[in-house]
């Protein structure tokens, strides 16, 4: 990596940590955790973007001591050839397997909201095509585009959980941890959860483009404390709406939220279709950022100079992979398996992989 | 690939994303849709008919006939005649209904801009309100905000009444059912309200109530259910204490005794309710305890004269025994109904849940056994334009 142009600054970086982070599963995170933790979800996802902030800083520290190098790079010297290359290969297919399920959920909230009527072939194809163009685009260019959507959509989104506090009521969050509220025997819920939160590897393949090295763990903790801050007063202004029984019973709770606000002297009174449309661009800052990434792992996996045209050959694969998603059910389990995938990479590997990086010596940054 | 064709390759696609994805594909003209902007639902009453039955009507309005005028008549603009039309059917399932409404018409019935749901009592007490909105809790473009009504009468009359000022009826309505009508004895719920009481457990729902008559419309008072079926109404006052004990902010007014002459009344209007809700031991009994606070301003003297500090200890323990009088009567309805509309149970779950857990399975008797106290602390909070009488 080294001769590559250092561009970013470490806003982008925090930015583009969110922008693989804040996507379509935020829609379903407040029911997620309302289902496990009753009430008391909030404080679910509050503990979760905690541990994640833990991860991010092991992460951030890993990628800081190896400025010039992405992971796909430096984890075969750590672990070893064999186990280096399976560890990329499990990093890579993590990101890969975000972008169908991506594409699924902008098709699904397309279909329920704006266009009713058009195919699923059309709306995905689209999408997918547009991502993976906007994927192969230059990094600078990514990031300022990721800038501009996250952005936008992180105003709206928080102007939509303000306006709600107008039906909040604190009775609907207690009690706080009652025991026959909380159901830790449902794994695959809690596991979904974290589906929302991994977005940590990106500090792992974009810090050769980073102007000061030494500011990627400061804008790492950064992002995952923002997205732990915006999970947990979406899911405590759900939970504070709607109850903890209701919330469970609704699958775009998000959605459900905007439905229930109006702002009287505003012209656009009802901010459903204003969250939904901000959101599609929230939606494909995720699916941007996780092809763009995909690309550029398989690239240096590979070994091959150009990363996009692997992409463009794996269009028919991510399309046909997320026609297989064909409904609620079947792409929130395969949520699950993805989020069990970022458990291990965010926390067994990237402690492990620091740890060795530490015992083979090498320099601090 | 030479940069030129990338180029054109690159236009291409832009201009395919651009035609298409900008909501061409599938769309609709809004003149190929039938706004429905009122539904109701109303009992079949001849005979021999399966009760599961019902009858299903839609509120359309006639966008031409929509355009301003009319004045007090109700005409409106663009010809003569309601500018709205009413279809109706009889169905089991509201999904087959509106299947067999949508022969008649051709325009696709939508449902995302509808503003009310009206539910005969009689048909809310038999088939429940839940089931008959079960469509369209499922239908994502149906608004949480849309308001709910529990009808005494027929339903259906009220989409064929004409407004007293040039609107249509389900505007009217939504209005009169909305905190700007400004009346405490409307009790103010929508559509997603219902669902989250619905859904929550030690809380019953309440809507508001409507009657159809033969000029107008009248509002006041509320529909009690229990497990998404209608129990009992709640006079106009039991509504007003129920606003109150429910923190509903409602502005109100009441007729007091004139402290110093009997017999003479005295009108204030009340505001700023403040109600707070607590467990408390009392001789070895736990109470639930309501305890009210909020203001009134003299706003009427039947008597020859105006505001007089000599009023002031007397009356502010004139208006709060009124006000109080009232909240028990709405406690006493709830009792008696052995409906937890108050969400005293939704209290014990919250701050006592292992009470609560205790008596869940048979809330509605422990419910009509618990000692439930109200407090009533109103304030006289002067504004006096004029002393005298």
């Amino acid at each position: 990596m080294i001769g590559k142009q250092r561009m970013l600054s470490s806003r982008q970086i925090t930015l583009l940590i969110l922008g693989l982070g804040i996507g379509g599963s935020v829609l379903t995170l407040p029911s997620l955790a309302a289902d496990v933790f009753g009430p008391s979800g909030w404080l679910l996802v509050f503990v979760l973007g905690l541990f994640y902030t833990g991860g991010g800083w092991f992460a951030a520290r890993l990628a800081a001591k190896f400025p010039e190098e992405t992971i796909i790079e430096y984890s075969p010297r750590l672990l070893g050839k064999w186990l280096g290359f399976l560890f990329n290969v499990v990093f890579i297919l993590y990101l890969f397997l975000v972008i169908p399920v991506n594409v699924r959920i902008l098709q699904e909230v397309v279909n329920i909201s704006l266009l009713p009527r058009a195919p699923a072939w059309f709306v995905s194809g689209s999408y997918l095509l547009v991502l993976i163009y906007g994927a192969t685009r230059p990094v600078d260019q990514l990031a300022q585009v990721n800038e501009l959507l996250i952005e936008i959509a992180l105003v709206i989104g928080l102007s939509v959980s303000l306006g709600s506090l107008q039906h909040f009521k604190p009775l609907h969050l207690m009690p706080l941890f009652s025991w026959d509220q909380i159901k830790l025997d449902k794994i695959e819920t809690l596991v979904g959860v974290t589906f929302s939160f991994g977005s940590i590897p990106v500090v792992s393949m974009v810090v050769p483009y980073i102007r000061r090295p030494q500011e990627v763990t400061k804008a790492t903790v950064k992002a995952t404390l923002i997205i732990t801050g915006v999970y947990t007063f979406l899911t405590l202004s759900v939970l504070g709406v709607f109850g903890y029984k209701e919330t469970i019973d609704l699958s775009w709770v998000g959605l459900e939220l905007a439905k229930s606000v109006n702002v009287q002297a505003v012209i656009l009174q009802r901010l459903d279709l204003v969250l939904i449309v901000t959101w599609i661009s929230a939606l494909f800052t995720t699916g941007l950022i996780a092809s763009f990434l995909v690309a550029s792992g398989l690239a240096q996996l590979l070994r091959v100079r150009k990363g996009s045209a692997l992409l463009w050959g794996l269009v028919p694969v991510i399309y046909y992979l997320s026609t297989l998603l064909k409904n609620y059910f079947v792409w929130s389990q395969t949520s699950f398996y993805i989020a069990l995938l970022s458990l291990v990479i965010t926390f067994f590997f990237y402690p492990l992989l620091y740890l060795l990086s530490l015992w083979k010596g090498k320099r601090h940054v | 690939m030479t940069a030129e064709s990338k180029k054109a390759c690159l236009l291409g696609a832009l201009l395919l994303v651009i035609l298409t994805a900008s909501g061409c594909w599938g769309g609709q003209e809004l003149n190929a849709r039938a706004f429905v902007t009122a539904v109701a639902f109303d009992p079949i009453t001849e005979e021999g008919v399966d009760p599961g039955e019902f009858l299903l009507g839609v509120q359309i309005p006639i966008p031409a006939k929509m355009g301003g005028g009319g004045g007090d008549s109700g005409e409106q603009g663009g010809g003569g005649g309601p500018p709205f039309v009413v279809f109706e059917t009889t169905t089991k399932m509201v999904s087959v209904g509106i299947r067999q409404l949508q022969r008649q018409l051709d325009r696709e019935l939508f449902f995302g801009h509808t503003q009310l749901f009206l539910i005969n009592a009689e048909l809310a007490a038999t088939i429940g309100v839940d089931q008959l909105m079960d469509h369209f809790k499922r239908d994502f473009r149906v608004q949480r905000m849309a308001r709910i009504a529990i009808i005494d009468g027929e339903a259906r009359a009220i989409l064929n009444t004409q407004p007293p000022i040039s609107q249509t009826p389900s505007a009217y309505i939504e209005n009169l059912l909305s905190p700007q009508s400004g009346v405490g004895i409307n009790y103010i719920s929508d559509f997603g309200r219902f669902l989250v009481e619905q859904s929550d457990d030690g809380i019953e729902p309440v809507l508001p109530r409507l009657k159809p008559g033969k000029e107008a419309t009248v509002t006041g008072g509320a529909a009690v259910l229990k497990n998404g079926k209608f129990v009992g109404w709640l006079s106009n006052f039991e509504t007003r204490g129920l606003n109150i004990i429910l923190n509903q902010r409602i502005r109100s007014n009441y007729e007091v005794e004139c402290p110093l002459h009997p017999g003479e009344s005295i009108v204030v209007g009340v505001d700023n309710f403040h109600s707070r809700h607590q467990l408390r031991e009392v001789n070895g009994q736990t109470v639930f305890q309501i305890k009210v606070r909020g203001q009134f301003e003299t706003i009427e003297f039947s008597d020859l004269h105006g505001p007089l500090e000599a009023l002031q200890g007397d009356l502010e323990r004139g208006v709060s025994a009124v006000v109080q009088r009232e909240l028990e009567q709405t406690v006493r309805r709830a009792q008696e109904l052995g409906v937890d509309f108050l969400g005293v149970g939704r209290y014990l779950k919250s701050y006592k849940p292992e009470w609560w857990r205790q008596v869940k399975d048979n809330w509605a008797e422990e419910f009509f056994a618990l000692p439930i106290e109200v407090e009533v602390e109103m304030e006289w909070a002067m504004t006096i334009r004029r002393f005298g009488g």
